[in-house]
């Protein structure tokens, strides 16, 4: 039983598409052990296929009467993509240095194409990560009950001891956000940075992310941003709550962006260069009012009037984006502190 | 029918089973059990550990039919396509003992040689198990075929094929999702490509008696399972067979648990099938699928094929002693009860409509399926006929719609 | 003996596998295929929560011994990274450092500064690619045989040749340059201070990697200023021209954002639609290269409806100042019959007391007395400030008006003041006229120029993009015209290039107060002259192109360009134009993968001059495969560094390496190669003269760049290490700690504690005090103190006479049209990568798999359509210079009449290895070639770019059958 959710917003209006947290994620954990094909964090460009390719598409979750739905494992090749390597060790020989077959598909392979005719061309940045949801359907789908949800915090784990591998977690994650590790020979999946949270530190893609655009709390913490930011304010929405796994990632969903221009170049006051249509499509019907209380927030902030919600997004120390209160437990790997020890190499002045 | 057709409905049960040897009946083992046996053969020599070995080839088969596993549904797209089409498989079995080791050899038809690999997100392996009752014995009621059940566990030993070769696996298992890796005293498996590639030979050989499961005894019940793993089949997909016996001659013949194993299985002993269709069709598909008549998926077990796989005792008890044979539910999280009140953010709860059953306070578990045991026995017996005839399709022409 | 491929250049073994207990689907634990587990712990812990804890703690070994860098490449960016070891200190990963204190309550942090770039670099210490010994060449250039050496052979091979380069051809015959791979304060001043040393050739980076603004130069003096990215916080308007910082300024983005939700207006200016422009309020899709026009228009808006501060312009522009309507030239007091009754004599005494500069003082037309009067501030008034009113004078400048002065020899002459002139030009601009140019509406052009006049704080933010079309100077110095126009400076915003912060004392660490002084060479005429000269740069462009772009024929125009780069050639030269040496043949270079810039058949120019080329990194680029000696260097985690500008932020970060660290096989910090290269050099000048008794040999003459007129061979070592003060790189960080004042009070010990850093203290502001709690923008002392700028006459500058630029009609802001050839029909851009540092970290598998994993152009959609290319299409991309091929990649953001394609790829990540910038074609504009009118002398604020946005090409489906 959950008694605490740690839960996660991320503003796409902050989203830079860097990818950095794409990569403190691939450095902490999945560069290693079979897992070098895996994405626990990653940046799509929306519109766009999506990666694993066109996961929308494939399956899983539960349908409105609650009922877990089938859903299909991605092909590594055509919708994960392979992890190509290069000859880097030819290049001194007069080689030319090419990817050691030819690239198909990626986590980033949609970056910045979007959709629309230039030049009311219209894109914007999707970071998702395992959404450690309150109705997990890849914890439903697990015939072993290799699935759970901690505790104390509500992060949705694969016991390794239990998962025989056979997958029907990656097929039934709607979010295609669990993965098979063949190596190793069991599922893995974003852990949340679990053991960084118990020793205070946030979870990698967000303490690095340079946008500045996640906060990491606890959802009954009313003190927390996540907290304001879902509950009280109602701008951070779940994607694809029709999915029915009621994810504990949130997102701040995109303003229109920049007007677009008629037939003779000027620009169209109101218009929508992100169709609101499309945005329902992600994150369903409340998108609709979320949008209004920023736009709302927004043109006070014009006239000069104070807004709290404004204030909370900007995040005006990164140090407080993350309250994650200080559990440490008996039996943690302390790690160590940083601190001045790398001078005892040399004689400090 | 009458008793005097019996000799010869028995030879042609045994010419199927035994077309090498239609012999008379095996000394001491009731009529009603003959098509149901496998004769491990008696070699002088060790037991080959070659599944090619002529020694084998020397060995008359037994067909025996493996329907498709309907009864729980499992989440996976590709895989329930693929089960939809599937239709009954036909394993050949082939056993033998040198005394000290059993060896039993299956054979079965698939095209598609199927390994996993160390990258293969995708790729599932082609599979054989074989399954034997964990308790034997006079007054051991079988275990539920399907991976046994919370009072009768079964001993699983597991094959699979893989880049490298093939590896094993020994558990023991209490009905769905159980299956807990174990010591069952050693396994040595092999599984090889037939010559012409149109399927597999998986051979599994243990000691008779080790790892505390003692299997020098006159009959010794046993189920396989094969997987093909180009039809995404892994886990509960899979195709597996009823409870079939082997006779090992050499050991003597415990009367008792051959009479209570033998239940309802001579055709005189069981009731008119179109009866029991009636009535099944009343009673149970209200909960139950079967066949076209579908009830909501996971509300209980879908019998579509369960006439293949379920031994006539044991389809009795599931109707007249339901909490007698529970077994677990499936991964309750399955289905969600939206008709619940949520606190804000809540999790939906498991819908308790979709568990199959329930613990009362004293720890004592009582199936959701009504206890029919007020049913008058023909009654019973003719419902037992019907689920017996459920998925006896022949091989080829799929069993379920 | 010859080696083996794999054995040469294999990284040190796998740091990041951690060792989890494996096993292959459905198999048992026992049968699990190894892992690669270089790390791996003695015993995998059972159970899954444990073994993920186990893996971060692997990563994280005892986080005391952790390291702190920032990553020292040419991004500008920055930033203070911890630097994660496991338990026996090899690196595992890093993370910002995030320690960055706030400098006030209502301004966002600058944690965590960082990009995706920096987020692997530890990756680089052990990709495969990394150079590990001194290697030489044993083949043909390029063609990839080696030979492993020690040491001490290389240093012995690179020092005789510099030695008898000396020799034989005088210092000018040595190259000696520290690359733009590599921008940092401490460790490339070990290389400068060796070519400063040596009397070599050492050219500017900033221009020959077509990243300069002088056209911002012209009109303030310096090419870098504007603010902190923190002030672009409290903006109310924040304008991005040509550039797009959520792809190419990715630690400095986020103030952008958390501006807008403060309540400021974003307007991204740029050919495309990129990653800026998604969360703008306002994008304005130029026509690429037109940015001139554009500009010229706002200008036109702001002066037809008068949104601007006359009382500023008086004092702070030269628009007032006095233009002949005859020859255009500006009136200079030196020109004037101070005798005139239009003249005001008593000016002269008041503030041009000096007669030899009166050629630099100039004349404003004063209301009050009807009368033309010397100006304070100019470069040879005698009185400095800008102000026109003071105890003892008051003046009135006139900005319009036609007023007769006689001048020495030729009588009266009609003059005016460069207002006059300026708005006469502007008159052309009209938006409705240059909407066809532009593409940009005039109700847009109205808006722009309503949103940047009217705003409290604006700050338009001017991009790399526009110096890099042939005409872009003239573009710059429109663009920059604005902010001068509406006196926006310090508090009001105003331009935004690079912020430079003032930093003194670090002329010890390079140079030598003086006593030698580098051939410091420019670096696109340079670059142009070492790449075949101006007949290889003319290729591509035609007849027409030239003359439009112009106004002269090619055969002129090159002949024009010509006469002033050869004048500017060689020590004589040097002071007469754009500095260049023809007698190069020596090379030794760092961290300059000059290949994968330079364009058309540089390459086999260059290889043509070069005699020998040594070339120090940390990596195999494509450029080292053409060396003759390689020289494995050190990383930014293997070095002691210290960099801080230039200054998006207020932080000097340093680079400490992890305790118990060990530098990748057998590489070494330039610093220690440098010192070794002296000694070296030294014994060897030593021994010769032992053996020749021939002091030549050992005092080689170099009377221009020398006090003592020689370089004393045999005081070298004393010279380079300050007595033995300065032989590492640790040496270094701890000279400049001691010799900044900027820097005051910190050690090396403070900073990494506080987490690799020091701030910054208030004397780092060059034109406004740096307080300590508010956001910097440059120019304060000249809004509120009247302090002159760096300009001839000390004011923002329109008005250039320059004859090349009277003759070309750039007397005042102008602009023209683009040269590319219209021959072919998509204009190639290559903008700035969110995936590279130019071409470092190109190589990263890592990032390449966040890409398409080879050079991808991005193509409209209906453009390809047209051509039956499909995303991910392989296609070959042509013009008159050359063909590549590569993968199509499809984008609604790129205009139909442009490839794009990210910069930086190495010319052997292409088939036949040959580069992208083969298609390229480039022009010296004579205008950037121009020198010696008043602050546009050669040096950092002058020198000109070379272009890359000029050539226009084709694409169709690759056909491999074809190929």
């Amino acid at each position: 039983m959950t008694t605490r959710q740690l839960a996660m917003v991320m503003d796409l209006n902050k989203c830079i598409g860097c990818q950095t947290c794409t990569v403190a994620c691939k450095t902490q954990w999945t560069q290693r052990n079979g897992r070098d094909y895996m994405y626990w964090n990653h940046v799509e460009t929306r519109p766009g296929d999506g990666y694993p390719k066109g996961w929308e598409a494939l399956g899983g979750g539960f349908d409105p009467s609650g009922a877990l739905q089938d859903g299909a494992v991605p092909a590594r090749a055509s919708e994960y993509g392979i992890p190509w390597d290069y000859n880097l060790d030819e290049a001194a020989f007069g080689a030319e240095v090419r990817p050691q077959g030819q690239p198909t598909h990626g986590p980033n392979w949609d970056e910045d194409r979007g959709a629309g005719e230039f030049p009311n061309a219209w894109f914007f940045y999707l970071p998702r990560i395992c959404n450690h949801c309150a109705s997990p359907a890849c914890l439903a789908a697990c015939p072993r009950g290799a699935i759970y949800k901690r505790a104390e915090d509500g992060v949705v784990l694969v016991d390794k001891t239990r998962c025989e591998g056979h997958r029907y977690c990656v097929a039934a994650c709607p979010y295609k956000k669990v993965y098979a590790n063949p190596t190793l020979g069991y599922s893995e999946k974003c852990i949340l940075c679990f053991p960084r949270v118990e020793q205070g530190l946030p979870p990698a893609c967000a303490q690095q992310c340079v946008g500045r655009m996640r906060w990491v709390g606890y959802l009954d913490d009313e003190a927390s941003q996540v907290f304001q930011l879902v509950r009280r304010f109602e701008v951070a929405l779940p994607l694809h709550p029709e999915y029915g796994t009621q994810p504990n990632v949130f997102y701040v969903p995109p303003l229109p962006g920049p007007p677009r221009f008629d037939a003779q170049g000027r620009p169209v006051a109101g218009s929508e260069r992100i169709p609101t249509k499309y945005l329902e499509t992600l994150f369903g019907p409340a998108v609709k009012k979320a949008l209004a209380t920023l736009q709302g927030e927004l043109a006070r902030r014009r006239k000069g009037e104070p807004s709290e919600l404004l204030d909370t997004l900007i995040a005006f120390r990164q140090a407080d984006m993350f309250r994650l209160g200080t559990p440490t437990r008996p039996g943690l790997v302390q790690l160590g502190r940083r601190g001045a020890k790398s001078m005892d190499s040399g004689e400090a002045r | 029918m009458t008793a005097r057709d019996l000799p010869r409905r028995v030879a042609l049960a045994l010419a199927l089973v035994l077309p090498a040897a239609a012999t008379a009946a095996p000394q001491g083992i009731p009529p009603a059990l003959t098509t149901e046996i496998v004769e491990v053969a008696d070699l002088a020599g060790p037991v080959p550990t070659d599944p090619a070995s002529p020694a084998w080839n020397a060995l008359p088969p037994a067909a025996l039919v493996a329907a498709p596993q309907v009864s729980i549904r499992l989440p996976d797209a590709q895989a329930n396509a693929a089960l939809a089409k599937a239709a009954n498989r036909t394993v050949r079995v082939r056993a033998a003992t040198d005394g000290t080791s059993l060896g039993v050899l299956l054979e079965w038809p698939d095209p598609t040689e199927d390994r996993t690999t160390p990258d293969g997100v995708e790729v599932f392996g082609d599979a054989a198990a074989l399954q034997l009752p964990l308790e034997l014995g006079a007054g051991k009621r079988l275990p539920y075929v399907g991976m046994g059940d919370e009072r009768a566990r079964v001993a699983v030993f597991l094959q699979r094929a893989t880049s490298t070769g093939t590896v094993a696996r020994q558990a023991i298992g209490a009905g769905f999702g159980t299956l807990a890796r174990a010591d069952l005293g050693g396994l040595t498996v092999a599984m090889r490509r037939d010559p012409a590639g149109k399927g597999w030979r998986a051979l599994f050989v243990r000691p008779l008696a080790a790892g505390g499961l003692d299997l020098r005894r006159g009959i010794v019940p046993f189920a396989v399972a094969v997987w093909d793993g180009s039809a995404k089949e892994r886990a509960g997909n899979k195709a597996l067979t009823g409870w079939k016996l082997l006779r090992l001659a050499r050991f003597p013949l415990d009367a008792a648990y051959a009479a209570e194993l033998a239940w309802g299985l001579a055709p005189g002993e069981l009731g008119d099938a179109r009866k029991g269709k009636e009535l099944f069709e009343a009673t149970c598909t209200a909960c139950h699928s079967a066949g076209e008549l579908r009830a909501a998926p996971g509300l209980a077990p879908d019998l579509s094929r369960i006439g293949v796989i379920a031994s006539p005792a044991y389809l009795r008890d599931s109707i007249v002693l339901p909490s007698e044979v529970i077994v677990p539910t499936p991964n309750p999280a399955q289905h969600q009860d939206r008709a619940a009140k949520l606190a804000r953010g809540a999790a939906w709860p498991d819908d308790d409509g979709y568990v199959w059953y329930r613990v009362e306070p004293d720890g004592k578990k009582t199936s959701t399926m009504p206890d029919f045991s007020s049913l008058p026995k023909e009654d019973v017996q003719a419902i037992v006929a019907h689920l017996r005839t459920l998925g006896q399709a022949p091989s080829g022409s799929g069993g379920t719609p | 003996m010859a080696i083996t491929r794999r054995g040469l250049l294999r990284g040190i073994a796998a740091l990041g596998a951690t060792g989890v207990a494996g096993k292959a689907l459905g198999s048992d634990a026992s049968q699990a295929p190894a892992t690669a587990a270089a790390a791996a712990p003695p015993t995998a812990p059972a159970g899954t929560e444990a073994a993920y804890r186990a893996e971060l703690a692997a990563t994280y070994g005892d986080g005391e011994a952790h390291g702190f860098a920032y990553h020292c490449v040419n991004c500008q960016g920055n930033c203070a990274w911890e630097v994660w070891t496991d338990a026996e200190g090899r690196v595992t990963r890093e993370n910002q450092a995030a320690s960055y204190p706030p400098i006030a309550p209502d301004v966002p942090d600058a944690n965590p500064r960082g990009c995706n770039k920096g987020a692997q670099q530890s990756q680089l210490l052990r990709q495969a690619d990394r150079l590990l010994h001194p290697m030489r060449r044993a083949g043909a250039r390029g063609e990839g045989k080696w030979k492993r050496i020690s040491w001490d052979e290389a240093i012995t091979e690179v020092a005789t040749r510099l030695y008898e380069t000396m020799l034989s051809k005088g210092p000018a015959g040595n190259y000696v340059h520290m690359g733009s791979g590599m921008l940092s304060e401490a460790r490339a001043a070990s290389v400068k201070r060796l070519g400063t040393l040596l009397g070599a050739v050492r050219p500017y980076i900033a221009s020959y990697v077509g990243d300069m603004f002088p056209g911002v130069g012209v009109v303030y003096g310096e090419g870098n200023i504007g603010c902190t990215y923190d002030f672009l916080y409290g903006a109310d308007v924040a304008l991005f021209w040509g550039c797009n910082p959520n792809t190419s300024r990715i630690p400095d983005a986020h103030y952008l954002w958390e501006a807008r939700y403060r309540g400021a207006k974003v307007i991204v200016v740029t050919p495309e639609f990129n990653s800026s422009a998604i969360h703008a309020d306002l994008w304005v899709p130029v026509k690429a290269g037109y940015d001139g026009h554009l500009a010229l228009s706002i200008l036109h808006v702001l002066v037809r409806r008068k949104l601007y501060a006359p009382a500023f312009l008086a004092q702070h522009t030269d628009l007032p100042l006095l233009v002949r309507t005859d020859t255009k030239a500006l009136v200079r007091l030196a020109d004037v019959d101070l005798a005139a009754p239009s003249f005001d004599r008593a000016s002269v005494e008041r503030f041009a007391a000096d007669p030899a500069r009166h050629h630099e003082v100039f004349l404003a037309w004063d209301k009050r007395l009807g009368k033309a009067t010397a100006l304070p501030g100019c470069e040879g008034s005698t009185v400095e400030t800008l102000r026109l009113e003071d105890l003892t004078w008051k003046i009135d400048p006139a900005l319009g008006g036609r007023f007769r002065l006689r001048l020495r020899g030729e009588g009266e002459v009609e003059v005016a003041p460069a207002f006059t002139l300026l708005a006469k030009e502007l008159e052309a601009y009209a938006p409705a006229r240059t909407a066809k140019l532009t593409g940009v509406h005039p109700s847009v052009v109205e808006r722009l120029a309503t949103e940047l006049a009217t705003s409290k704080v604006a700050v338009l933010t001017l991009g790399f993009a526009i110096g890099k079309h042939f005409n872009g100077m003239l573009s710059q110095r429109a663009i920059a015209s604005i902010p001068a126009l509406l006196g926006r400076l310090g508090p009001r915003g105003g331009l935004n290039t690079e912020n430079e912060w003032s930093i003194t004392g670090l002329d010890g660490l390079s140079g030598f107060q003086g006593r030698f002084t580098h051939r410091f060479a420019s670096g696109f005429v340079s670059e142009t002259m070492l790449g075949g000269g101006l007949a290889a740069s003319g290729k591509g462009f035609d007849d027409a192109d030239v003359r439009r772009a112009t106004g002269q024929s090619k055969a002129e125009y090159l002949a024009a360009v010509r006469g002033l780069v050869d004048a500017s050639e060689g020590d004589a030269g040097e002071k007469k134009g754009k500095p260049w040496w023809k007698e190069t043949e020596t090379f030794l270079l760092f961290a300059d993968a000059r290949f994968r810039r330079n364009k058309g058949d540089y390459r086999k120019a260059f290889l043509e001059q070069a005699r020998f080329v040594a070339y120090g990194d940390y990596r195999m680029s494509d450029f080292a495969t053409f060396a003759d000696v390689l020289l494995p260097c050190t990383t930014s985690y293997e070095s002691w560094d210290l960099r801080t500008n230039p200054g998006y932020h207020r932080f000097a970060n340093v680079c400490v390496p992890p305790a118990g660290s060990k530098p990748a096989g057998e590489a070494k910090s330039e610093w220690e190669i440098s010192r070794l290269l002296v000694e070296k050099l030294q014994a060897l000048a030593l021994a010769r003269y032992a053996a020749t008794k021939d002091e030549k040999v050992l005092k080689i003459p170099d009377p221009t760049h020398t006090q003592s007129g020689v370089h004393s061979m045999d005081a070298l070592v004393e010279e380079f290490t300050l007595g033995g003060k300065l032989r590492t790189d640790r040496d270094a960080v701890e000279y400049a700690l001691e010799h900044v004042d900027q820097f005051k009070p910190s050690t090396l010990p403070a900073m990494v504690k506080r987490g690799g850093f020091l701030v910054l203290n208030e004397k780092a502001g060059k034109s406004s005090p740096l307080y300590a709690d508010r956001p910097y923008s440059t120019f304060e002392n000249h809004l509120f103190l009247n302090q002159r700028f760096e300009t001839v006459s000390g004011r923002l500058t329109f008005y250039v006479d320059h004859p090349l630029w009277i003759a070309a009609g750039a007397n005042v802001p102008t602009a023209k049209e683009p040269i590319r050839p219209k021959r072919f029909p998509l204009l190639l851009m290559t903008p700035h990568a969110r995936w590279s540092i130019h071409s470092t970290y190109k190589l990263s598998p890592l990032l390449l798999r966040l890409q398409r994993g080879e050079p991808a152009v991005m193509l409209n959609p209906a453009t390809a359509k047209r051509r039956g290319i499909a995303d991910g299409d392989r296609v070959r991309m042509w013009n008159d210079l050359g063909e590549v091929v590569l993968q199509a990649k499809l984008a609604a953001g790129v205009p139909p009449d442009a490839a794009l394609l990210e910069h930086g790829w190495e010319p052997f990540m292409y088939r036949g290895k040959k580069g992208h910038n083969a298609l390229a074609g480039d022009l010296p504009n004579l205008l950037e070639v121009s020198d010696g009118w008043g602050h546009l002398r050669f040096g950092t604020n002058w020198d000109g770019n070379q272009h890359a946005y000029d050539s226009t090409v084709d694409v169709a489906k690759f056909d491999a059958a074809r190929a």
